[in-house]
């Protein structure tokens, strides 16, 4: 691998090997791919380069960490059991629930009771564990025991219908046999290897026929044992487990390279290649794909407070986010009003200064217009009221006496009310008739007319009446073009 | 993790409290700003178009106002030119075989640009000199208008009441 390449992942798995090694499992674009780095001061480094940006991690728990202990419970479901455990676990270790930190997975199920295996671990202990990762900036969001994750890749392996399992995993030093029942992890066991293949193989066969003689109830049950690592050891393995097979009673041996791991040595940009697996790439494999699938939540080993706060920290994170996104948002906002203020301001300048000349010259228009609108009202109708009488007076006949008159302009136009006195009724109604030859008053109409008897005898007719006035001459000096109307 | 109904209450208040200050403080100004500037920029848009239509038309009104300048020049105050005002009348019904019952000043109407000053006036007399007044008042040299008349006969004689409702108007004062 070349140094400048850089990876980014949402998970990786983190597996320290006793040599102290660490071995970091990401996913690639087809398979999972292994990183191999001496030391975690190496990883610290890559990760603070950011050769490596990891959001999540996962921790691979070493065996002699936990205290693996079985338990039956009268549980529905896990989630159940888990929730009974932590009463539990003071009869199953000498601590105060408090102090410890425990885990657990299915073991099988007798009727009502489910066989749960518990992972317990001392609080001070994984803390002090968690301790060197923390040191290299990694706080994992997962940490499981490494049985279940080497159990966990297994399982991608062997997804056939056998009730029984024997995996056999054989690495350099050291060959690591899972036992697995109803597909349930059972147990597993570490055998430390001598120098002499042949020596070695001979052990592992007696120690797999060994367990199967353990899981295998019924001679009849069929048992399915699968070997990988070491071509050199597991192919004695097979050739020995087959000749004894009359002993071992049904024993189904397979060998198989399980998924492929493609391994990578940080730093000298060599590549191993895929095929071989030790113990800790698988781990790491296994852990990577329960990190993902977000398989086995009951095993998790993270403290609940470290959980909450970490959640706790989310929150308040992504609330920060939010008001700052929000924050941002409103500034935008403000800025947007502001720019489009500030561009009003602009055109009003503009528009100021191409009237400041104009207003100079024309300014006095206005004034102008409007004392020509006026004076030509005041000056309108000149005459009128004279000229109206004038002709009120021609066309009264005599058996009429007007008492009072009163004169008003009604929207430009004169209008006449009219009181005044007749002889007959039918007199003072042909007062309408009389003017209708008159050039200015128009239409007439008696509003109120009543008989008013005299003292001395014989009556008079009281009227009202009202007069309309015809349309006013215009003067003809002014003009509409220059904006001044009657 | 659960966040609990009380919680929840309270961040939603606490939010919308925000919410609603921050619109308040920041961008309701804003808006009031955008408004006010929109209002001042329509009025100058229209005043410059207003001014551009008097450019064209300028020199016809100019020469239409050189007609009526004399009538509507006056720079006193509304004191001065009531008194004007009614020494005019008062000149005009003086010649006349008329009784004054009462003059009556109005209040001064202030328009923008000119004022309309305005005389109640009762007489009484022949109604020949009621009718010279009014003559009198239309043929004046001032802008006088008669905005109301009235004509009233008691008896069946030629005297009579007459009402008028006089007005002049004059320039704004300090044009």
């Amino acid at each position: 691998m070349k140094k400048t390449t850089r990876i980014k992942t949402t998970w990786a798995s983190l597996s320290v090997a006793e040599n102290g090694e660490a071995i970091v499992c990401v996913k690639g674009n087809d398979s999972l791919r292994c990183l191999r780095f001496e030391s975690l001061e190496q990883l610290g480094r890559a990760l603070s380069q950011r050769a490596l940006v990891v959001r999540k991690w996962a921790v691979a728990a070493p065996r002699d960490l936990c205290i693996v202990k079985s338990l039956s419970l009268p549980a529905a479901d896990l989630a159940e059991a888990a929730r009974m455990i932590e009463f539990e676990v003071p009869s199953l270790v000498p601590l105060p629930a408090e102090e410890v930190i425990y885990g657990c997975t299915v073991a099988g199920r007798q009727g009502n009771l489910l066989d749960v295996l518990v992972y317990i671990v001392k609080a001070d202990v994984l803390e002090r564990y968690l301790g060197v990762y923390k040191v290299v900036g990694i706080e994992p969001q997962r940490i499981i025991p490494d049985i279940v994750a080497t159990y966990a890749w297994f399982k991608t392996v062997c997804s056939g219908p056998s009730e029984r399992s024997i995996f056999v995993l054989a690495g350099q030093e050291q060959c690591h046999i899972l036992t697995s029942e109803e597909s349930n992890f059972q147990s597993g066991q570490r055998m430390h290897l001598n120098g002499d293949p042949a020596a070695s193989a001979f052990e592992i066969a007696r120690e797999i026929l060994h367990q199967g003689r353990q899981i295998g109830a019924c001679p009849e049950n069929r048992i399915m044992v699968v070997l990988t690592g070491r071509q050199d050891l597991i192919s004695p393995v097979e050739a020995r487990l087959r000749s004894q097979m009359d002993d071992a009673g049904a024993l189904d041996v397979t060998i198989t390279a399980g998924p492929e791991v493609r391994h990578h040595r940080w730093g000298d940009g060599t590549e191993d290649g895929g095929g071989y697996e030790s113990y800790e790439d698988v781990a790491a494999a296994g852990l990577l794909q329960l990190s993902v699938g977000a398989k086995q939540p009951h095993a998790n080993l993270v403290p609940r407070g470290y959980l909450a706060r970490e959640r706790q920290r989310a929150l308040l994170v992504n609330g920060l986010r939010v008001g700052i996104l929000s924050l941002l948002l409103v500034f935008l906002a403000w800025a947007c009003l502001e720019a489009g203020n500030r561009r009003l301001e602009k055109t009003c300048a503009v528009l100021s200064e191409q009237i400041a000349p104009i207003q100079k010259v024309a300014g006095g228009v206005d004034r102008k217009r409007q004392h020509l609108r006026v004076i030509q009202r005041q000056l309108s109708n000149r005459g009128r009221i004279a000229e109206t009488i004038a002709e009120l007076y021609e066309t009264t006949p005599p058996a009429i006496s007007i008492s009072g008159l009163d004169v008003t302009w009604k929207q430009g136009a004169m209008s006449i009310d009219i009181k005044g006195q007749a002889d007959l009724l039918p007199t003072a109604f042909e007062y309408t008739q009389a003017v209708r030859d008159a050039c200015l008053l128009q239409t007439m109409q008696i509003i109120n007319a009543q008989q008013i008897p005299r003292a001395g005898g014989g009556s008079v007719v009281e009227f009202k009446a009202q007069c309309s006035v015809g349309p006013a001459v215009p003067l003809g000096a002014w003009d509409d073009s220059a904006g001044v109307k009657p | 993790m659960r966040i609990g109904r009380q919680t929840f209450l309270a961040v939603t208040t606490v939010l919308l409290i925000v919410a609603v200050a921050l619109f308040t403080l920041i961008i309701e100004p804003q808006l009031q700003e955008r408004k006010a500037r929109l209002a001042r920029m329509r009025e100058l848009q229209s005043k410059l178009a207003r001014l551009q239509a008097d450019l064209l038309v300028q020199n016809r009104v100019d020469r239409m106002y050189e007609q009526i300048e004399p009538l509507i020049a006056g720079t006193g105050t509304d004191q001065q030119q009531m008194s004007v005002f009614t020494r005019e009348l008062t000149d005009l019904y003086s010649t006349l075989n008329v009784k004054t019952r009462s003059v009556k000043l109005l209040p001064t109407v202030k328009e923008e640009f000119y004022r309309l000053l305005s005389v109640k006036i009762e007489m009484q007399g022949h109604i020949q000199d009621i009718l010279q007044f009014i003559l009198l008042v239309e043929a004046h040299a001032s802008a006088l208008r008669i905005e109301q008349f009235g004509l009233k006969a008691r008896e069946i004689t030629d005297e009579v009441y007459a009402s008028f409702l006089v007005t002049k108007v004059v320039a704004e004062s300090g044009a």
